[in-house]
């Protein structure tokens, strides 16, 4: 029995890999006009998702934030600095109310927290 | 680089003040305890009632924190414990027979020397339910029905590998009786399909049945403790029946191998006392729980005998096909 | 009348300040982790148990109660605003709601999924506490093959009405087949594609998946600056657009009924109702185009749904101890904690407790429709905020949700990854619901049919043994076949209408 579950699985996601294949061919036949800029902020996006991330595990999620979102909306194109600062202090001081203080999750262990003694 | 310096100077300042203080006062920062399953679920729910009577029972103002690491049947949470600092600051509930089997089934990061036992607190003892329209009460009227019935018995547990299932092994090679396996995922499904009679029976914790058996819904043909629960005095055990199973399972507390023997004495004596705090044995008795403190030493034999038997069980019957 | 004289030595217990104040928090705080993505009733529950220890017991389920509620419904509010559903249970709401709000109208969109959110609340807390006990003798009368053709029906059902090309849609469910089968295969032990890492031998949460799946894509789209509202022309005050009462009162009527069916039936849960209530009012509809365009019924049919499904599951989960989703499971939890345990012996010893929880559960609807009433008019300023700003946030919060369902790394790297999925599917117009929906039921079809043939040992007519089966085998085949019925007789009326011009 789970021998032949598998094998269905594995004849779906053939399947699935060839319809994609071509879905994949459709597709790109749509959208050939690609912009090189939107490219590029797109990717640097990707990156800065997957930096988030990584930097969340050796430094702290607050301390990530307080980098982090800056820099993308930075990216994003957003220019507003003061609006920038206070609101992401203020978002850092939210999530650390609700994640740290009324949930206790036990978050990865924090640069910036333990600086300051959290 | 002055700023530095001064920190380096609070820091190094702090860690000598605190140094001596360490063997004297154990608890200085709080502790984190890691539960193997989802908050909220029956683990969890016992683990987060002991713990105030335990902080209680503590010198000073001691905190725990609970963590929940769930996964895997347990394996996560297992494996975050057994790799955990062993510097006092991290215990973690263990549920056996979850903990020796998993290891016993597949590949882990752990094994059972990884863990530094702490206190056995809970050891909930199995049994088999069967509806209470079956024509059968005890365990010679199943063996019996089973002998007549043209197809195999069918029988419901939580799960492959689980106490409940390994349980009904023994037994079904002890009485020479042919027994088909059901495997559900949660106790509560195990009796949803007895009580709508898909089954012909339940192997799962008495606990879960003396409810449904008081109403008068399910008749529980016998439990595998080695002495009667005192909840369910009127249950004899199987082994009463002549039958030699002993099965249940146990939540206990672990640490993780090398842990630091005062503060192992003084975590013992904590959760022996908030054990036997009145408060505690009302909270537990409303929810059933069956309470068997057991000090580090006999839990540890006990792991090491369980171990030895499931080890056994599996060399002749892998209950997982390889 | 026993139920009525319960009820009322129970009221008087529930109408006392400190329930009141607990229910209204709990309302909000539902709402709340309702909204923002990652966080679920399920983790909000969970969270309030060890809190509630000290308190009376009817403090603390009135507190978890409003919890369960309001988070059915402030799922919904992300979705009409960002395009993101806070609770798997939103998915559907964001077909019609978003499309209205990007109309103008997200006042609108918000007004009735709260006033349908909070009917359906209503509607199954009265089913609850009236007839408990005689529904839950059919969650039991449910068999494994019952099961299976229910999940069958469940998935056929959304597969080919819901993507406008089938094939496309066929291939998303065959996406979310195969991640639901990821994990320890229940019934035998074995490992499937896990590739050896402990952490997904339990399975991918669904969690996880519909965060990255729902909520990363429209994250990257604000801070590209191609969000779907333009602030300008919002309509705040709602004054615009009248309030359709006469035709969405069918709506709640259908769709309550399918949400309280759908709970009582162990294991499926407010996602599946929300999405067969959006699929099933569509199909009785005469104008299914309009659909997914932002039509108020396709607002008004999940979230009726969704929230009619909150009583319905505690059903199962009161009288027999079988909790039919995460929450009903948390909830039980909770009882626990407070020396409540669920089964045949709850309402004889209890009897108070237990109807002055149910009463909560009615008392928070009405709660919800006040807050969400004044609630709403600030909901709507998110749409004032820049998108550039507001997606850097949405990141960053659901990488905080998602790591504290089990506080686990490898769940935000999945999630990324499902994010990246999702954006992927959404460029190629690959419906994501449908591999959601089979994420779900793939495991409960496969379970389900390989338990009931386990039991009857391998005799396949048990599958068609029971009335329930016959009768959900039948709803399937109309399900697949009315797509092909509709296409050829609409090729016949053009072919006619060809002849006559």
């Amino acid at each position: 029995m789970p021998v032949t579950v598998t094998a269905l699985a594995s004849a779906l996601s053939a399947i699935w890999l060839a319809t994609s294949a071509v879905a994949v061919v459709r597709g790109t036949g749509k959208r050939v006009e690609l912009d090189g800029r939107k490219v590029a902020r797109f990717s640097v996006l990707c990156f800065a998702a997957v930096a988030y991330v990584y930097l969340m595990s050796r430094i702290g999620f607050f301390t990530t934030t307080i980098l982090v979102v800056p820099a993308l909306a930075f990216i994003g194109g957003y220019r507003n600095a003061k609006v920038l600062v206070a609101a992401t202090i203020g978002f850092v001081v939210v999530l650390y109310g609700v994640f740290r203080g009324l949930l206790s999750v036990p978050l990865p262990d924090d640069l910036l927290l333990s600086l300051i003694g959290g | 680089m002055k700023l530095t310096s001064k920190i380096l100077c609070v820091a190094l300042g702090s860690t000598v003040l605190a140094g001596p203080a360490i063997a004297q006062e154990y608890p200085e920062r709080p502790i984190d305890m890691i539960v193997a399953y989802s908050a909220g679920g029956g683990t969890d729910v016992a683990a987060r009632t002991l713990v105030p009577y335990i902080e209680e029972h503590l010198p000073g103002d001691a905190t725990i924190n609970v963590i929940n690491r769930p996964g895997a049947g347990g394996e996560i949470g297992f494996t975050a414990l057994a790799n955990a600092d062993p510097d006092g600051y991290t215990i973690g509930f263990v549920n056996l027979p979850n903990l020796l089997s998993i290891a016993i089934q597949r590949e882990t990061d752990y094994e059972l020397s990884s863990f530094q036992p702490v206190a056995d607190i809970v050891y909930d003892p199995g049994g088999f339910g069967a509806s209470a329209d079956a024509g059968f009460d005890d365990l010679e009227g199943l063996v019996e029905y089973a002998e007549n019935k043209s197809g195999p018995v069918t029988y419901g547990t939580t799960g492959i590998g689980s106490d409940d299932h390994l349980a009904a092994l023994t037994f079904a090679r002890q009485a020479g009786i042919e027994m088909r396996h059901i495997p559900f995922s949660g106790a509560a499904d195990v009796r949803a399909a007895l009580l709508g009679g898909q089954i012909d029976l339940a192997s799962t914790n008495v606990s879960e049945l003396i409810d449904y058996a008081d109403s008068g819904d399910v008749v529980i043909l016998g439990q595998m403790g080695e002495e009667r629960w005192s909840e369910a005095s009127d249950i004899p055990t199987f082994q009463e029946q002549g039958f030699d199973v002993v099965m249940g399972s146990d939540r206990g507390l672990a640490a993780p191998a090398g842990f630091p023997e005062d503060a192992l004495a003084t975590l013992q004596t904590a959760v022996e006392a908030a054990v036997a705090d009145p408060e505690f044995q009302e909270r537990a008795q409303e929810q059933r729980l069956p309470l068997s403190f057991m000090d580090a030493e006999a839990f540890g034999a006990k792991l090491d005998r369980m171990n030895e038997n499931l080890q056994g069980i599996w060399e002749e019957q892998p209950w997982v096909e390889q | 009348m026993e139920i009525f004289s319960a009820i009322a030595s129970a009221a008087p217990g529930v109408f006392t300040i400190p329930v009141i104040i607990a229910m209204f928090i709990g309302t909000v705080v539902g709402i709340g982790v309702g909204a923002l993505p990652g966080l679920s009733a399920t983790m909000g529950i969970a969270v309030l148990i060890p809190l509630t220890f000290s308190l009376e017991p009817l403090v603390a389920l009135g507190m978890v109660a409003g919890i369960y509620n309001g988070a059915m419904y402030g799922g919904s509010i992300p979705a009409i605003l960002l395009r993101i559903p806070g609770t798997p249970a939103g998915i559907a709401t964001v077909f019609d709601g978003h499309e209205m709000a990007k109309k103008g109208n997200p006042k609108l969109a918000l007004d009735i999924s709260l006033v349908s959110s909070s009917l359906g609340s209503a509607v199954s807390a009265i089913a609850l506490l009236l007839l408990a006990p005689p529904l839950a003798a059919i969650a039991l009368k449910f068999g494994q093959a019952d099961y299976f053709w229910l999940a069958v029906f469940g998935l056929t059902a959304i597969s080919v009405l819901l993507a406008g090309n089938p094939v496309k849609g066929f291939l998303s469910a065959c996406l979310g087949l195969f991640v639901g089968l990821i994990g320890i295969d229940a019934l035998t032990g074995n490992q499937r594609f896990t590739f050896d890492t402990p952490d997904l031998l339990s399975g991918v949460n669904i969690i996880v998946i519909l965060t990255g799946l729902y909520a990363i894509p429209p994250a990257i789209d604000l801070m590209t600056g191609k969000a779907g509202i333009a602030a300008g022309h919002i309509d705040v005050s709602g004054s615009r657009a009248k309030f359709p009462w006469h035709t969405l009162v069918p709506v709640w009527i259908r769709s309550s009924v399918i949400g309280l069916v759908i709970g009582l039936i162990p294991a499926l849960g407010g996602n599946i109702a929300a999405l067969l209530a959006w699929n099933e009012q569509r199909r009785w509809t005469k104008n299914p185009g309009a659909y997914g365009t932002g039509e108020p019924d396709g607002i008004a049919a999940p979230e009726c749904a969704n929230n009619a499904d909150t009583g319905a599951t505690l059903i199962p989960a009161l009288t027999l101890g079988i909790p039919g989703n995460a929450v009903a499971a948390v909830v039980l939890g909770a009882l626990l904690v407070h020396g409540l345990r669920p089964g045949p012996e709850l309402f004889r010893a209890n009897a108070d407790v237990v109807y002055g929880f149910m009463l909560t559960m009615l008392v928070t609807a009405g709660f919800m429709w006040v807050i969400g009433k004044f609630g709403s008019r600030l909901y709507v300023n998110v749409l004032r905020m820049p998108g550039k700003l507001l997606g850097p946030f949405v990141l960053g919060l659901t990488i905080v949700g998602v790591y504290s369902i089990h506080n686990s790394m490898f769940e935000v790297w999945l999630m990324l990854g499902f994010g990246a999925l999702g954006f992927l599917m959404e460029r190629l117009a690959i419906p994501t619901a449908p591999a959601v929906l089979a994420v779900i039921l793939g495991p409960i079809a496969e379970e389900s049919l390989r338990r009931a043939l386990l039991i009857s040992g391998g005799d396949m007519s048990v599958l068609l043994a029971g009335p329930i089966s016959w009768m959900l085998a039948a709803l399937t085949i109309i399900a697949v076949l009315s797509p092909l019925w509709k296409a050829i007789q609409s090729r016949r009326a053009a072919r006619t209408g060809a002849e006559a011009s």
